[in-house]
């Protein structure tokens, strides 16, 4: 048993201390004096003595070297000198050790930190215990669960529950907070729960206890909460103590009654919990909902309803279980509501599924799934050109120790060995730029974390685990492989050619560079396939910004919120007149209007195309995707909506409760080519029918992309926020800044968001666009500068290569201008070729963008031209130093060399 | 170093035969290289002679196969050196290989008797 491993341990001191060595030297030593004292006693004499016990013993040395050799590992050995020997070679040429590390660790780099996020969105389980038993009700998607109402919940919750244990969430919401007395503070992302969430999500409360029963048994009165690890440490410094402490919430004192497992956010990824507290406070939390009704057809859907798997239970068994429960409850409400009701329609078309859990509700994955695709094809291009690069710059080392290696062939070193040698020195470069490569990813992640945190509020716990780890590691090796192609060389075209011809600078140099010109070609071209996505993506990004919306831009929006004590929904409309009101007297502002949903926000509307409208020459078949926008009677004019014909609403409230103004696009739709004023327009099946009194140019309501968008715009009637649009005569920002001021200080007790302009809202609106166009861009940039390099590298090396050549030509008369000519060309044959092949390839690879692209086709020629001139602008930028150096030659040093 | 002592009768060890000698040797105690050789010398009455020069890649070896293993002491007078002891691997080492040399020099005996 401990036989092997005291060998190892023996060989492993002989090879790693020099302490082995030593021993033997003493132990030979000492056996050669002992003889020496032997023949002494025997009376030879001293010197004699000495010489023939040397005689008689032998080579000490050898016999010490026979010993190290037995005991040392021989091939670790001969990696440590192979990897002295590659730092050496690698401090002796520090620009190509830079060049070649550098590219290598950007592009596993960027790779990586695209993994990572991907690792984290896609593929990490929640960190709880037996994920796989997970479990979440959903309907058709498994990425982003679906909400229910508390009455589904308690239904499942109620039967089955030898089969699965379920539990329910609301979603994550900001609140504000103070903790033991202190002001309110910045928001806390607070969730409510059922008392059972942490038992059935299985997560551990390592301080303190998990809700009870008991603080769920009496509604609205038990205040308790526990808080996420990292809050605790955020907010408490990881006091001890925290079980005294309470926080308060919507106006009440909540106790803090444990404290989660480190890494424990909730089940939804991207949008951590920093609180729990139970479902019944959600009547104090969320007023105005009837959120606890466990009777059918009480139907605010503000739950994710998760569960786990009894043990031995199948999916499926439970599943159909699940399925039969919903069954139920749906006949009983429909039989309550009425089975035509529109309730009882939708519940119809609704597909249940129950769908496995482990790794969380990811809305996140379905909103960021594209980007994230395109991001990762993006970055294993980069990759890829990062590799092949690689492989370039270590075929122009092989070559520049041709004339090295043949000699030491000559002399009888090894193939193998020298194989080996660039092979360690490969991996080398390859594991250091690995290691760099995590700083970079680190730096890239947290870079587009912060950039993606502006636009959305998600928070991911991005980690260098296991599988991130590995990932690294494949790439490293992928660059070593294609680093290894190369070594291989050295010793063929050494071994066919005599040491004469190799340390010849002539060569065959055409045949031996077919190859990196190929490889630079590929590169080239994916730096022409990167160019023109990026590209399409900017000037998508462009025409969202500059294109026509159909509103003036430097409109002012201010976002106010009428949910306030002591103001009753009736009253607020009056208020909110009053304050429109007093704004407009104001000398700067020209008009006030007031919108129930907020221009460009799609979550302030719902868009459908199922919904049928009816007109007073009836039903109209659907095909049209279309919405409502309630709006004040000022609103049209405040932002600049140009009429097409009629006007807007009329003033007085008993009259335009029945009458409306419709887009451009709906109108066509809906009557063609009559004149649609007059008609009559009903937007639900049993709804009144309303009077069209005007017709509005399209504009982009909902989204910069609209297109054809039916809009329906009605008299703002209820509301609980809406937004003042406020025109004013001087834009400039100075005037908006004393607007702005002005109009915080009429709102008075009203609550008033933060105020923008029309500008600013469709920079909002485009966010995403614009963080995956600059992150697009930025690694085009990276991708064109390494394949620069590259083209840089191998030019130079081909002037150095052909120096006798071109020096011969100029001492026959060729001029400098015509040896630049010559490196250009030779340039051009890789730019030409590749920008033939890329463009082309572009074309067809950005069909894959087109469902992003906006006002841009995928052939688009303008941006095909501008990313040809550009690569080549840079390409021969890189080719004129090279070019400069080969006119510079000086043909009397060089037959002097000679 | 193909040099003998001119006066040593013949004694060359057959081959494989040094590990045996020097695991009888270390039986009767542990001790280092020029004693044990020594040793093989004295009770082989000098007919056995061991090439100094080739004890130690066998001691090394066998230290290596787990047969002995190897310490530091001070001799008698009061020098250090590496001793070597048997292991309970070398022991039974010992046992087999003292039996199949007993059965081969008998084997060679009767053969060589026979005529």
């Amino acid at each position: 048993m401990g036989g092997w491993l005291k060998r190892f341990l023996l060989r492993a001191r002989a090879t790693l201390s020099s302490r082995h060595d030593r021993e033997v030297r003493d132990e030979l030593a000492l056996h050669l004096q002992l003889m020496e004292e032997e023949y002494l006693a025997q009376g030879v004499a001293p010197d004699q003595a000495r010489q023939r016990a040397r005689r008689e013993f032998g080579n000490p040395t050898l016999i010490q070297e026979a010993s190290h050799d037995l005991f040392s590992f021989r091939p670790a050995e001969e990696l440590a000198h192979d990897l002295r020997y590659a730092a050496r070679e690698a401090r002796r040429s520090v620009s190509f050790t830079c060049i070649a590390v550098g590219s290598l660790a950007i592009g596993i780099g960027a790779a990586t930190a695209t993994f990572a996020v991907i690792d984290a969105v896609m593929l990490r389980p929640l960190p709880v215990r037996a994920p796989e038993r997970l479990i979440a009700f959903s309907t058709a998607s498994d990425k982003a669960w679906t909400n229910w109402s508390y009455a589904a919940f308690a239904r499942w919750r109620n039967a089955a529950a030898d089969l699965y244990a379920v539990a329910a969430s609301s979603d994550v919401m900001a609140l504000n907070m103070a903790s033991d007395g202190s002001a309110p503070s910045d928001d806390v992302r607070v969730s409510l729960v059922s008392d059972n969430y942490f038992q059935v999500v299985g997560a551990d409360i390592v301080l303190g206890r998990s809700f009870a029963a008991a603080d769920t048994a009496a509604r609205g009165s038990a205040n308790v909460a526990i808080i996420s690890d990292g809050f605790w440490r955020r907010r408490f410094s990881a006091a001890p103590d925290v079980l005294t402490k309470t926080i308060e919430l919507g106006g009440a004192q909540h106790a803090v009654v444990g404290v989660a497992r480190r890494g424990f956010v909730g089940h939804s990824v991207g949008y951590p919990s920093d609180v729990w507290v139970p479902l019944t406070v959600q009547p104090m939390l969320m007023p105005g909902l009837q959120g606890l009704d466990e009777s059918a057809g009480s139907e605010a859907r503000w739950l994710k309803v998760v569960g786990r798997l009894a043990a031995g239970v199948s999916f499926d068994r439970a599943a159909a279980a699940a399925g039969l429960v919903r069954q139920v409850f749906l006949t009983e409400k429909a039989a309550r509501l009425g089975v035509h009701s529109p309730e009882s329609a939708r519940d119809r078309e609704e597909r249940f599924r129950l769908v496995a859990a482990a790794k969380g509700d990811t809305p996140v994955r379905a909103h960021f799934e594209r980007a994230l695709t395109i991001l990762a094809g993006i970055t294993l291009l980069v990759l890829l050109v990062a590799c092949t690069n690689f492989t370039n710059l270590m075929f122009a080392r092989s070559e520049a120790r041709r004339k090295e290696f043949a000699i030491r062939l000559a002399l009888g070193g090894g193939r193998w060995r020298l194989v080996r040698q660039s092979a360690v020195e490969c991996l080398g470069l390859a594991t250091v730029a690995g290691a760099l490569s995590l700083l970079f990813a680190t730096w890239a992640t947290s870079m587009a974390m912060t950039l993606v945190a502006a636009i959305e509020p998600v928070d991911f716990a991005l980690e260098l685990n296991v599988r991130v780890l590995a990932f690294v590691s494949c790439c490293a090796l992928v660059a070593v492989a294609f680093g290894l192609w190369p070594c291989t060389r050295p010793v063929r075209s050494a071994e066919i050619s005599s040491v004469r011809q190799a340390t010849d600078e002539w060569g065959d140099g055409r045949v031996r560079t077919v190859a990196n010109r190929l490889i630079l070609i590929v590169q080239l071209v994916v730096c022409t396939v990167l160019l023109i996505g990026a590209g399409l993506l900017l000037r998508t990004v462009v025409n969202l910004r500059t294109q026509d919306l159909g509103y003036d831009r430097k409109v002012l929006l201010i976002p106010i919120a009428t949910e306030r004590p002591g103001l009753s929904q009736e009253s607020a409309p009056a208020v909110v007149e009053q304050l429109r009101e007093r704004l407009s007297a104001v000398p700067a502002v020209q008009a006030v209007g007031i919108s129930g949903s907020v221009l460009l926000d799609l979550n302030t509307y719902w868009v459908d195309g199922s919904q049928r409208l009816s007109t007073d020459r009836g039903g109209v078949l659907p095909g049209m995707q279309w919405t409502f926008a309630s709006v004040s009677r000022g609103f049209f004019e405040a932002v600049g909506m140009r009429f097409v014909s009629g006007r807007p609403f009329a003033d007085s409230p008993e009259v335009d409760a029945h009458e409306v103004v419709i887009n451009q696009s709906l109108a066509t739709f809906l009557f063609g080519e009559d004149d649609p004023l007059g008609r009559r327009l009903a937007s639900s099946p049993r709804g009144p029918m309303q009077t069209i009194v005007g017709v509005v140019k399209d504009v982009r309501q909902v989204s910069p992309r609209d297109r054809g968008l039916g809009v329906v715009y009605v008299p703002l009637r209820r509301f609980s926020r809406v937004t003042l649009a406020v025109r004013v005569a001087d834009a400039s920002p100075a005037a908006a800044a004393s607007i702005r001021q002005r109009a915080g200080s009429l709102v008075g007790n009203l609550r008033a968001g933060p105020i923008t302009t029309i500008s600013e809202e469709l920079d909002r609106a485009i966010a995403r666009e614009r963080l995956m166009t600059g992150i697009a861009l930025f690694l085009a940039v990276l991708v064109v500068s390494i394949g620069c390099v590259g083209l840089y590298a191998l030019m130079s090396y081909d002037v150095a290569r052909r120096h006798r050549e071109l020096g011969i030509r100029l001492a026959l008369g060729a001029t400098g201008g015509q040896l630049v000519t010559i490196v250009l060309r030779d340039a051009a044959a890789i730019l030409i070729p590749a920008l033939a092949i890329g463009i082309p390839l572009g074309v067809a690879v950005s069909r894959l963008l087109s469902s992003q692209l906006y006002g841009v086709g995928t052939g688009d020629p303008w941006i095909l031209v501008t990313a040809g001139v550009l690569l080549s602008i840079v390409a021969m930028g890189a080719t004129f130093r090279p070019a400069k150096t080969a006119s510079r030659i000086d043909p009397i040093a060089l037959l002097r060399r000679e | 170093m193909g040099m003998r002592s001119p006066h040593a009768p013949r004694g060359e060890l057959l081959q494989g035969t040094l590990p045996l000698l020097i695991l009888r040797t270390l039986a009767s105690g542990p001790n280092h290289g020029f004693a044990i050789a020594r040793r093989i010398k004295q009770i082989s009455k000098s007919v056995l002679r061991i090439e100094q020069g080739s004890l130690y890649p066998a001691l090394h070896r066998m230290e290596l196969d787990g047969l002995i293993e190897s310490y530091w002491d001070t001799t008698e007078n009061n020098r250090k050196a590496k001793y070597y002891r048997l292991t309970r691997r070398g022991s039974r080492e010992l046992t087999t290989e003292t039996q199949r040399w007993n059965s081969i020099a008998a084997a060679i005996a009767a053969v060589l008797h026979e005529g």
